[in-house]
């Protein structure tokens, strides 16, 4: 995958589509809103394949709710390329057996 | 490497071994158990205590020093990495401050018990090495977690009340051999003060602007009120902690009220955060929460009524057992229930698609009942012993206690079991 599929779009939005997956860029946010955003997200059904979610941080508490609800998860590597995003963690979500 | 085991490689990336955790968390377990045997066989002293060494004060430790301080550094080290995207650089600090701590704090509480005062010194002096060690740590990860403001003015709030916590607990130990105090009484005062409204005070209150949102599934506290709980809060701290020491009953008049005020705002925040929850069915531990949420204004007025001798001959022992008991062990269990299954559950492989996962499975676990149900029933019966004057209704009240202590001591073993597989596959 390119690059700039992981980048958050020019316009600021917080969400975009790319060929494979829904992108949500939770960065900035202070906990538990990047893991509530999420399960809103997962929740609203709006997501029809895979979900990528960039948090600034591990969102720990989030992988037993995804368990719950059916969601497996993992880790990306980060492809941003840029040193502030070092610590950032990309999070690929998609329901079993999608 | 399966698919599974990529995830939870991933998962586990940032978190420390789960027996760092799992030590301070079996050592509280077995604390536990241990502080209700002594309120069982002390129940006649228990009631009316109002300080020095022997059954009571070794009773009180067991609670402040083996349970709830042990589990808070427990759950903090643990968790706190994560939150501020750091691994700890190294293990040995962290297993020097248990090594520091539990064998201190058992030789400390032993001392208590058998008013050996050269072993109370020794051992004060040793338990405090770790808790400054500790602090050393906490303030390391504070100082990362910038971003976390709210959380961060409780955490080193709650950080400087527990250097002056040592401090005193260090002059109080002393003071029993040589004396270095002014006061004693007043020193013991300030100590709980500090100790239960500062340091685990102001944790809790603190750690509940992440954790009561994140369990109900709701967007954090406002910022501006959530500012205007915590001055509150921490001036009530300092203005309880100063009438304590100069034994002015107008200024812990003002504290209690101040504090009163505070923990009425921190309670309507989290009210809206249960409101506002996308999970609204949150299961027993929130049974438990809210009740120390009653306990916490209750414990400050029964506090208001023992300053002006309307709570009875015995409201300064009823004042500090609502504290302890009622809002801070009440709280901690109701969160410990919920961290440790999730815990656990990121040291095992996921489940099996359509079984339960562990966290879900263990948090109906029927020991976690049993304590719930015993704990409620050893808080009323106690509480009734001690404005009774009755000990043998504190007796009842703690076999209930320990038959609780033991159901939660058989949960922690449970978990500990499930995670021991996983380790050595």
């Amino acid at each position: 995958m390119s690059h700039h599929h992981h980048s958050r779009p020019e316009d600021g939005s917080r969400t975009w589509r790319t060929a494979d997956a829904i992108h949500i860029d939770l960065r900035g946010l202070e906990p538990p809103e990047p893991m509530v955003a999420v399960l809103r997200a997962i929740e609203s059904g709006e997501v029809d394949s895979a979900l990528v979610a960039h948090f600034d941080r591990e969102p720990i508490f989030l992988y037993p709710e995804l368990d719950d609800r059916g969601w497996s998860h993992e880790i990306l590597d980060s492809h941003c390329g840029d040193a502030d995003c070092e610590d950032g963690v990309m999070l690929r979500m998609v329901r079993w057996g999608s | 490497m399966s698919i599974a085991a990529t995830f939870l490689g991933g998962a586990k990336s940032r978190l420390l071994p789960a027996s760092i955790p799992f030590r301070f968390f079996a050592a509280a377990a077995g604390f536990h158990v241990l502080m209700w045997v002594l309120l069982l066989t002390g129940a006649d002293t228990a009631i009316g205590f109002r300080g020095g060494l022997g059954s009571p004060l070794a009773a009180i430790h067991l609670l402040t020093l083996g349970v709830l301080t042990t589990t808070a550094i427990g759950a903090s080290v643990q968790l706190l990495p994560v939150a501020t995207r750091r691994t700890l650089h190294a293990l040995w600090p962290i297993k020097l401050v248990f090594w520091l701590t539990v064998p201190g704090m058992i030789a400390l509480i032993g001392a208590m018990y058998t008013a050996q005062t050269n072993i109370l010194i020794a051992a004060a002096v040793v338990t405090a090495a770790g808790l400054l060690l500790f602090c050393v740590l906490l303030a390391d990860n504070l100082y990362r977690a910038s971003n976390l403001a709210v959380v961060g003015a409780y955490g080193w709030s709650a950080l400087a009340a527990l250097v002056l916590v040592i401090a005193l607990g260090v002059a109080l130990a002393i003071n029993n051999d040589v004396e270095v105090l002014p006061d004693h009484g007043a020193a013991a005062l300030a100590h709980l003060i500090l100790g239960g409204f500062g340091f685990m005070g102001l944790l809790v209150l603190g750690f509940s602007h992440i954790l009561v949102p994140m369990f109900a599934l709701a967007s954090a506290p406002a910022k501006r009120p959530s500012f205007v709980s915590f001055a509150a809060a921490a001036v009530a701290l300092i203005l309880g902690t100063l009438g304590a020491l100069t034994g002015s009953r107008s200024l812990l008049t003002a504290a209690a009220l101040l504090g009163l005020a505070a923990a009425a705002l921190h309670l309507w925040l989290m009210a809206r955060v249960l409101k506002t929850g996308m999970r609204k069915r949150l299961g027993l531990s929130f049974v438990l929460v809210r009740a120390a949420w009653v306990m916490l204004p209750a414990t400050l007025l029964v506090g208001l009524a023992a300053l002006y001798g309307f709570a009875g001959k015995n409201g300064a022992t009823l004042f500090g057992f609502l504290l302890l008991f009622g809002w801070l062990l009440t709280f901690l269990f109701a969160i410990l229930q919920r961290i440790m299954p999730f815990l656990a559950s990121m040291f095992v492989p996921p489940p099996a698609i359509g079984s339960p996962a562990i966290v879900s499975e263990l948090a109906g676990a029927i020991s976690l009942k049993v304590h719930a149900v015993c704990h409620a029933i050893a808080l009323a019966v106690f509480a009734a012993a001690i404005v009774l004057d009755n000990a043998w209704i504190a007796r009842l009240g703690a076999a209930a206690g320990l038959a609780g202590a033991l159901a939660f001591a058989w949960f922690t073993a449970d978990v500990v079991r499930r995670m021991l597989p996983a380790r050595q596959a």
